[in-house]
């Protein structure tokens, strides 16, 4: 079963990397907005009362408009390249779900992974808590990867799914990326994060309960 | 206490009207099953 | 059924003009400000049945296929957005009168503002599934996620930041914080609000009914 799931991640993987465009204007889209943020505000504009505050959120900003443009991918680029049938029929629906929500978290983490650096120099960001500034990425990574991936498969079929991903996402999420927010300001000030923590994973649980509830209902036919 | 009284009405009636239309559209929408 | 509708009309009639005529404004709010309590509470309570009644009829469909359920969960949804939209108006006019400003985004305010956008995008992915025989279960899972991660919308991102918004019916002290004829006119607007609503239902969903079956007739 593992390895199934595995497999779907693996195709979805070098699909993305072998058509490159998708994959590239992702981190486009990332270095835009960190060079934008760290060229409109720059290091020494913030307050240094603030400073936590507005560099979790500003993050957090970077890290979910650069995602958004990737994630909703996971179904819609299946649809557009005409393979969802062939997948239908081979793999059920909870697997398929699986890999691709696999795949969306890897990408996620390959996103945070390249903006942390250049906004650790670009905007002078000092982590007290390492540790758990990567369990907020984890968790808060994992849950939209989970939403996203499954959102995707209801817009893929419909007219207009690009800004009806983003209008059904956003409601979804906000709660996800305030205590993603949260999180990071009190793990940049050097403390641990447990209620924002323990609210993340609470809402990973969930969402993973309900994706795998329906994720029949939502890809096969 | 006037100007209260005077809301009071006002919303009553409000609520007047808005039972009458429910209803016109109640014995409509019967009319139009029975008449399938 | 008819007397209970028949029944509605004067007993929301006194339960409005009781609302503004009967319990003496509470203690600290301006004026008479607090007797939006009476319209506004209720409001939010429908809309939040409203969306937990499309939920359950969401799973009826997804269980039973049976299109009925749709139209009732699709109905729930625009009355509870009615219902929703209601709210953010009661609570904005309150707003104004105590805080001095018609919208402070507040984080009570913006979550709820958020639940009706939750709801109105289910809405639009309704319209925006083309194919019937889809539709409804797309809608349906949507509607059921949703309702899964709704209480982290409405509980838990309003208590991350403080909230200027008054003591909850339902507060941490557990109790009613309400004398007598506040607390009956209270539940007698709620048990009100809650009546119009499943007639306002019905209607809706009946119409949805007629329209289909309609269409269906007419491609027959």
């Amino acid at each position: 079963m593992l390895a199934r799931v595995w497999a779907v991640c693996a195709k979805d993987a070098t699909q993305e990397l072998r058509r490159r465009v998708a994959i590239v204007a992702v981190f486009f889209f990332a270095a835009t907005a960190l060079t934008l943020v760290s060229f409109a505000i720059g290091p020494f504009r913030l307050p240094a009362d603030d400073r936590p505050a507005l560099q979790a959120a500003l993050l957090w900003i970077i890290l979910f408009f650069a995602a958004a443009t990737g994630l909703p991918r996971a179904f819609v680029a299946e649809e557009e390249a005409g393979t969802g049938l062939a997948l239908r029929k081979t793999v059920p629906a909870t697997l398929v779900l699986a890999g691709k929500s696999l795949f969306n978290l890897v990408l996620f983490l390959a996103i945070a992974a390249v903006t942390i650096p250049g906004f650790l120099v670009l905007l002078d960001w000092k982590i007290g808590n390492a540790a758990a500034i990567a369990a907020t990425m984890l968790a808060g990574g994992y849950g939209l990867a989970v939403v996203s991936t499954f959102l995707s498969a209801l817009v893929a079929r419909a007219g207009q799914h690009n800004v009806l991903f983003v209008l059904i996402a956003f409601p979804l999420v906000l709660p996800l990326l305030l205590t993603a927010i949260a999180a990071t300001i009190e793990a940049t000030a050097g403390g641990f994060p447990a209620t924002p923590l323990r609210v993340l994973v609470a809402y990973d649980g969930a969402a993973t309960c309900a994706a795998y509830m329906l994720a029949g209902v939502a890809w096969e036919d | 206490m006037t100007s209260l009284g005077y809301l009071a009405a006002v919303n009553v009636v409000i609520w007047v009207g808005l039972f009458a239309y429910l209803w016109r559209l109640d014995r409509r929408l019967t009319q139009k099953e029975s008449g399938r | 059924m008819k007397i209970l509708k028949l029944l509605l009309l004067p007993y929301m009639a006194a339960v409005v003009g009781a609302a503004f005529l009967w319990p003496e404004p509470a203690k600290g709010f301006l004026g008479e400000s607090s007797r939006i309590v009476f319209f506004h509470v209720p409001c939010a309570w429908t809309s939040t049945l409203a969306f937990l009644v499309a939920a359950g009829y969401s799973l009826a469909y997804l269980l039973r296929g049976n299109p009925w359920h749709d139209d009732v969960a699709a109905a729930a949804v625009r009355i509870g957005l009615l219902f929703g939209v209601l709210t953010l108006i009661t609570g904005s006019l309150f707003a104004n009168i105590m805080w001095g400003s018609w919208w402070n985004w507040d984080p009570r305010e913006s979550s709820y503002l958020l639940l009706v956008f939750l709801y109105a995008a289910y809405l639009f992915l309704r319209s925006a599934v083309e194919d019937p025989e889809r539709r409804p279960r797309i809608a349906a899972a949507y509607a059921l996620f949703a309702a899964v991660l709704m209480p982290f919308l409405v509980f838990v991102a309003p208590r991350v930041t403080a909230s200027l918004h008054p003591q909850t019916v339902i507060n941490p002290q557990g109790k009613i914080l309400m004398d007598t004829p506040t607390r009956a006119v209270f539940f007698g607007a709620l048990a009100g609000f809650s009546g119009l609503f499943l007639w306002m239902l019905s209607l809706d969903a009946r119409a949805s009914r007629l329209a289909r079956t309609g269409r269906n007739a007419a491609r027959a």
